[in-house]
């Protein structure tokens, strides 16, 4: 066996590169809860059976937005968002941008934890209270914010995630019929309206992938796993689950718990536990990012631990009510890094060397 | 790194979950539910926890459907608990009102309702029909209902009658629920089904045979014997075309069969009667077991348009082409 020895500069290279690897799966894993979490709590309600194309409607604007700002990044000759805003717009505008990722970061984290600890108490019934989960939730995420290791870790189980998803949805295809799909407009002209207007964010988290450096294959292949697993997801639930169904489930729990309700138990309790362990994962990896933008490029330990303890008091908030805050917040917060996009592409300033 | 990953599979695998043991809970193998005069009875068939096993009813009677079933918990040794359910068993009188939809729904929204548990109509009372309900193979009860059920199921003389798909009809599609009924005192039959028609309710039964040509029309059975009008045909492989042009529906069955007595013509002339037999008996019920409502859906841009069609009223005035084509072992 042929053993290939590296210098210490191409170890360190080497590691750098693995390293992008792992935060762009993180912010993958990210990207893929939010849309998934969107598009079964906001859209597909409201639109039934035409889920499976409006999902892909309301992934336009973010799609947009991420090009715009891809090519205003490639344009300076930044490797990512806060370096392109710091070339085009001084540090004024980086620590506004970083401001406005680290809350969007903890807004996303706070989604995600009120719909896991939701779908337990509500849906899948547990002992527990919606705080006394989100502190157990939350105790086991600060347990995982190890610096390199989050990411690490997340890239080491992708195949496994992946391969689960494989084995449901392989169970899941007996379930599919063609006439889920119709009628094409499901309930029709006002309601597609509607779901327009709560799901035109959907394709928003993208953005975070450009918060870190590009890893082999570039921001492009970075974002087709989120937008194709997505959307293929929601296309999958159509198939499965006719109009009238679909759009008689209006509450957190139910919608989130129907893709795996009507699987046998095994399988049903395997599909909880990939979107409990997807879940979970993103809002650790929420904290630990979103500390990272807060920190300004200082180390602030105790940060992330402070954090965690704000999304716990969040939990305070009666469920209901909380997530219409944050569903509210999150469908107008991100037109700010839209409007950041339109700036940088175009303002002409000469991007320092 | 590692350990981060351990720390993080344990906490995941133990939190969170509910800390009620099964011991502590009445898992009931078959509910019953019924309905005379406004009185509503709900029936549980539950293992009765003793040493020397066996199985109890639970009965409980209430002025609404949700008193019923308080009533049955309350009357439960331990917590009610229905993920083992294997049977859901309607009376035929509620299965005939108009109560019968908003019943299959209120058991189907519990949190805990297991969805695979199988859809029957009975006419006889309730009470006897629990009690036959013992295991006939193997020592659950549980068990011996899975493998009865799926025994039947491939010879087609019943439907697969799960809540899950019941639910996942929608307005698409009409069930057919399964025929339960005391032979004697100790034994069970199930055989043949029930029609029914949306919100209509149970519209009339099928028969054994006539289950059997539905099962192969709906693709669910390939392989079985069907005693017809003329003989015995044993089918080998089967495939069924449904189609749907205007106010055309098309049937297309290929069989591949043997049978003593009939020629290829023979069988062929034998099964079209007896499949436009049952396609009458369900247009007559307003039955759309078949499911033509998913071919006629495709037609239509949103829920208004399609409910405006009202395909309860459109699907008994179709008029059906029926071709059966089969092929002897001989000629195969």
């Amino acid at each position: 066996m042929r053993t290939t020895v590296f210098t210490a500069q191409e170890r360190r290279q080497r590691r750098e590169a693995g390293d992008r690897l792992a935060r762009m799966c993180q912010i993958r894993l990210i990207s893929t809860v939010s849309m998934l979490t969107a598009l079964f709590t906001r859209v597909i309600p409201l639109c039934g059976s035409a889920g499976w194309w409006m999902g892909a409607v309301c992934m336009l604007p973010g799609l947009a937005t991420y090009g715009l700002l891809c090519a205003a990044i490639r344009s300076c000759g930044a490797k990512t968002l806060q370096e392109a805003v710091l070339k085009k717009c001084g540090r004024a505008g980086e620590t506004l941008v970083r401001l406005l990722l680290g809350v969007l970061f903890l807004l996303e984290g706070a989604g995600s934890l009120t719909a896991l600890v939701t779908a337990f108490t509500e849906g899948i019934g547990t002992e527990g209270t919606q705080f006394t989960m989100a502190l157990l939730t939350l105790g086991a995420a600060v347990l995982c914010l190890h610096r390199d290791a989050l990411a690490r870790g997340i890239w080491l189980m992708r195949r496994g995630m992946l391969l689960a998803a494989l084995v449901i949805a392989a169970l899941l295809a007996g379930m599919l019929r063609p006439d889920g799909l119709h009628p094409v407009l499901g309930p029709g002209g006002s309601a597609l309206q509607a779901a327009w207007k709560a799901g035109c964010t959907l394709a928003w988290p993208l953005i975070l992938l450009l918060t870190a450096e590009p890893a082999k294959g570039g921001r492009l292949r970075a974002a087709t796993v989120p937008v194709f697993f997505s959307l293929g997801t929601g296309a999958a639930l159509c198939l499965i689950y006719p109009c009238e169904m679909l759009i008689r489930e209006t509450g957190l729990a139910g919608t989130l718990l129907l893709p795996a309700r009507h699987l046998p138990a095994a399988a049903a309790t395997a599909a909880h536990c990939l979107g409990m362990l997807g879940a979970f994962l993103s809002i650790a990896s929420c904290l630990q990012l979103g500390a990272q933008q807060l920190e300004m490029r200082r180390r602030l330990n105790w940060l992330p631990f402070a954090l965690a303890g704000l999304l716990a008091l969040l939990q305070l908030i009666p469920a209901r009510r909380l997530w219409l805050a944050l569903t509210g917040i999150m469908q107008y917060a991100p037109v700010l890094l839209s409007v950041w996009a339109l700036i940088l592409v175009i303002r002409r300033k000469k991007c320092a060397e | 790194m590692r350990r981060v990953i351990i720390i993080l599979l344990c906490c995941l695998l133990a939190g969170g979950c509910s800390a009620l043991p099964a011991e502590e809970r009445s898992f009931a193998v078959a509910l019953g539910l019924s309905v005379r005069e406004g009185v509503w009875e709900a029936a549980a068939r539950i293992p009765s926890y003793q040493q020397s096993g066996g199985y109890l009813t639970l009965q409980a009677r209430g002025g609404s459907l949700e008193e019923a079933m308080a009533g049955l918990d309350a009357s439960a040794p331990m917590r009610m608990h229905y993920g083992q359910l294997r049977l859901l068993i309607f009376s035929g009188e509620l299965a005939r009102s108009g109560s019968f939809v908003s019943a299959v729904e209120a058991v189907a929204d519990r949190a805990e309702t297991r969805l695979q548990a199988q859809l029957c109509v009975t006419e006889d009372p309730m009470k006897g029909v629990m009690d036959a309900l013992e295991p006939q193979t193997g020592a659950r009860l549980s068990k011996s209902l899975d493998v009865m059920l799926e025994t039947r199921r491939e010879m087609g003389v019943i439907p697969d009658a799960s809540l899950s798909g019941i639910l996942r009809m929608g307005q698409r599609q009409d069930p057919v629920l399964i025929r339960i009924s005391l032979e004697d005192e100790k034994t069970l039959r199930l055989t043949g089904g029930e029609m029914i028609s949306g919100a209509a309710g149970a519209q009339g039964s099928l028969s054994a045979e006539e289950m059997q040509l539905l099962s192969l029309m709906q693709g669910k059975v390939r392989r079985t014997m069907i005693t017809l009008e003329d003989g015995t045909v044993t089918i080998h492989d089967a495939g069924c075309r449904l189609s749907l042009d205007g106010n055309r529906a098309c049937v297309r069955l290929k069989v591949r069969c043997s049978g003593s007595s009939l020629t290829a013509e023979g069988a062929a002339d034998a099964l079209q009667r007896e499949v436009r037999g049952v396609i009458g008996r369900l247009a007559e019920a307003g039955c759309d077991a078949l499911g033509l409502g998913r071919f006629a859906i495709r037609h239509f841009r949103d829920a208004a348009a399609w409910r405006e069609l009202d395909w309860r009223h459109v699907y008994p005035a179709l008029e059906w082409e029926i071709l059966v084509d089969v092929q002897t072992a001989a000629q195969a």
